[in-house]
């Protein structure tokens, strides 16, 4: 039984048997886990367990298997069932009981003075109960009604929430499941189109062999994207799992990774009319900078194939183009990767925009295919390794850019990101 | 012809699809044992001395017992190679396993090297296979 997922869920649901039924509620799971309101009588109980453990521990000897209050400070407990296990209990009281306040006190005054405590000690026990209101058990019923109700409606609502949750975690083991099963095959595939690139690249060429080494190196290209996208969906996994990346930080050069991922995408571009540029550089010669070569290269991929998958079609004698600008600034080295086609509406432009499975509003159009994986992948690994991305997408006007679409304006969206040029380190620097 | 002689324990259940991974290795002269499971690696270590183990992290017992069947095989061998039998050749895992525990459990026992499976280029793999056989030497 996974509690965890439910937390939010029971601590709202306690608020609200709090505010409309004027009941303190404690509910104990099997798990150690405890939720209850924060009020003074769960003062007491954590002054108990502070002053007195003894006094807790030996309630669980006596063979109650939850932390029953043994000053007596609960009136009522009742089990929670769910397929026949028991996964804890609901405890309610935490207040005197009306007319029965002296003997309230009573039990109270009778297990501190058990476990040695002085006069001082018992007195301010004793004035933090005053505090409580008292309840009336039994004269209409009324509380016995409600605890009844509360016990229905949170079976009810504890079994939906659960269920909810055990099939979202299921789908998630199985998406975990089949990009592991992806991965063996698309490894295999991606070994023998590079052997074969080496093969044919060994003979000499015939227009036949041109053809096939075009094919060759088309499947090579496809197979790579394939092979990253089933790796940013067991990035996901990882990080609902809460899984740290595990990087190999080295200085390296940033160019090779840039253009391995240009070589990917340019004859998919190209086919559409757009022309992905070779990186320009506003300083003298790219530097060496500390990442893990595998993240980067995922960085890469994602970014180049947005810009292509969310540029506008070229038209004749007018391609589109995606331009790749590299820059030192302020101690970091930037990047910006710049496109003109479907674009970010300014309101998506903060942290939605990368939060896994969030997909922006002008993409969704059906023609454009994606996962709302990417960017959340590349902002995560890009501040691992001590940078930051920034996003940037406006309106251009038709008579500059041009459009295959006349009513369509094309949104300039460059994704800028930064990596620092010292070696500061990222998640492993030590 | 190449002239190279030095030999490989593969450990890996998947290696017929896998096969292209280690064709450059191959075609340098390299010696291929394959072990598909747990009982058949340590038959085979028992049997010869290697200059590399490549090594997949879900692999088989190969044994009949059920209660024998754990998820990460691998982590067990990994100590018997290692802990147990004191065999210092150097381990290059290959595996989709992304699980940062079990990683950890690699890297404590001293690994030459992690790769995910799943985009792994032959001739980087080989690369590799060269770069640690050059510092051993």
């Amino acid at each position: 039984m996974e509690l965890g997922y439910c937390e939010g869920y029971f601590r709202d649901l306690i608020d609200l048997y709090k505010k409309y039924l004027d009941l303190d509620i404690y509910i104990y799971f099997n798990n150690g886990r405890c939720f209850s309101q924060q009020n003074c009588s769960a003062e007491i109980c954590r002054l108990m367990k502070e002053r007195h453990p003894n006094l807790c521990k030996e309630s669980k000897l006596k063979g109650l298997q939850y932390p029953l209050c043994c000053a007596g400070m609960l009136c009522y407990q009742t089990p929670i069932k769910v397929a026949g296990n028991t996964i804890g209990t609901i405890c309610i009281g935490q207040k005197l009981i009306k007319g029965q306040e002296a003997l309230s006190k009573n039990i109270l005054e009778d297990s501190l003075v058990g476990v040695d405590a002085d006069s001082t000690e018992i007195e301010y026990f004793i004035s933090l109960m005053n505090k409580l209101d008292s309840i009336d058990p039994g004269l209409d019923g009324g509380l016995i009604k409600r605890i009844e109700f509360i016990k229905r409606h949170f079976f009810v609502e504890f079994n939906r929430s659960y269920y909810t949750e055990k099939r979202v975690s299921d789908l998630k083991r199985l998406a975990e499941n089949l990009a592991h099963q992806f991965i063996t095959p698309i490894q295999g595939i991606m070994g023998n189109a590079e052997n074969l690139i080496y093969d044919i690249d060994g003979l000499p060429l015939t227009f036949q062999d041109i053809e096939i080494k075009e094919i060759t190196y088309n499947i090579f290209f496809e197979i790579q994207k394939l092979a990253l996208l089933a790796d940013n969906l067991r990035n996901w996994i990882a990080s609902e799992h809460n899984w740290l990346y595990k990087y190999d930080f080295q200085d390296r050069p940033i160019l090779p990774i840039i253009m391995n991922s240009i070589k990917l995408f340019r004859n998919e571009a190209k086919s559409r009319g757009i022309i992905i540029k070779d990186p320009v550089f506003d300083c003298a010669a790219p530097p060496k900078l500390n990442i893990s070569t595998e993240h980067m290269t995922r960085v890469f991929y994602n970014i180049i194939s947005n810009a292509v998958k969310y540029s506008y079609d070229g038209i004749a004698n007018k391609p589109r183009w995606i331009e790749i600008r590299c820059k030192e600034e302020f101690g970091y080295y930037c990047i910006s990767t710049t496109n003109y086609g479907v674009g970010i509406l300014p309101e998506e432009l903060n942290d939605r925009i990368y939060q896994i499975g969030y997909r922006g509003k002008l993409a969704k159009d059906r023609n454009r295919y994606g996962s709302g994986l990417g960017l959340g992948v590349v902002e995560r690994i890009i501040k691992d390794h001590g940078g930051m991305v920034k996003i940037m997408s406006e309106i251009q006007s038709n008579k500059d850019y041009g459009s295959s679409n006349p009513t369509r304006n094309p949104y300039k969206t460059t994704i800028k990101i930064c990596l620092p040029l010292k070696n500061v380190g990222g998640l492993n620097a030590s | 012809m190449p002239v190279n002689q030095k030999k490989i324990l593969w450990i890996e259940d998947s290696a017929f699809s896998l096969q292209s991974l280690i064709k450059p290795l191959e075609r340098d002269g390299y010696r291929v044992t394959y072990a598909r499971n747990e009982q058949e690696a340590l038959t085979e270590l028992d049997k010869d001395i290697f200059d590399i183990i490549l090594f997949d992290i879900i692999i088989p017992t190969g044994s009949d017992d059920p209660d024998d069947f754990i998820d990460y095989v691998g982590v067990r061998l990994i100590k018997e190679i290692i802990n147990v039998r004191k065999i210092t050749t150097p381990v290059i895992v290959i595996s989709v396993v992304n699980n940062p525990d079990v990683i950890k459990e690699f890297e404590e026992a001293g690994v030459a090297k992690i790769l995910q499976k799943g985009y792994i280029l032959p001739s980087a793999l080989k690369a590799e296979v060269e770069r640690i056989l050059d510092g051993e030497n």
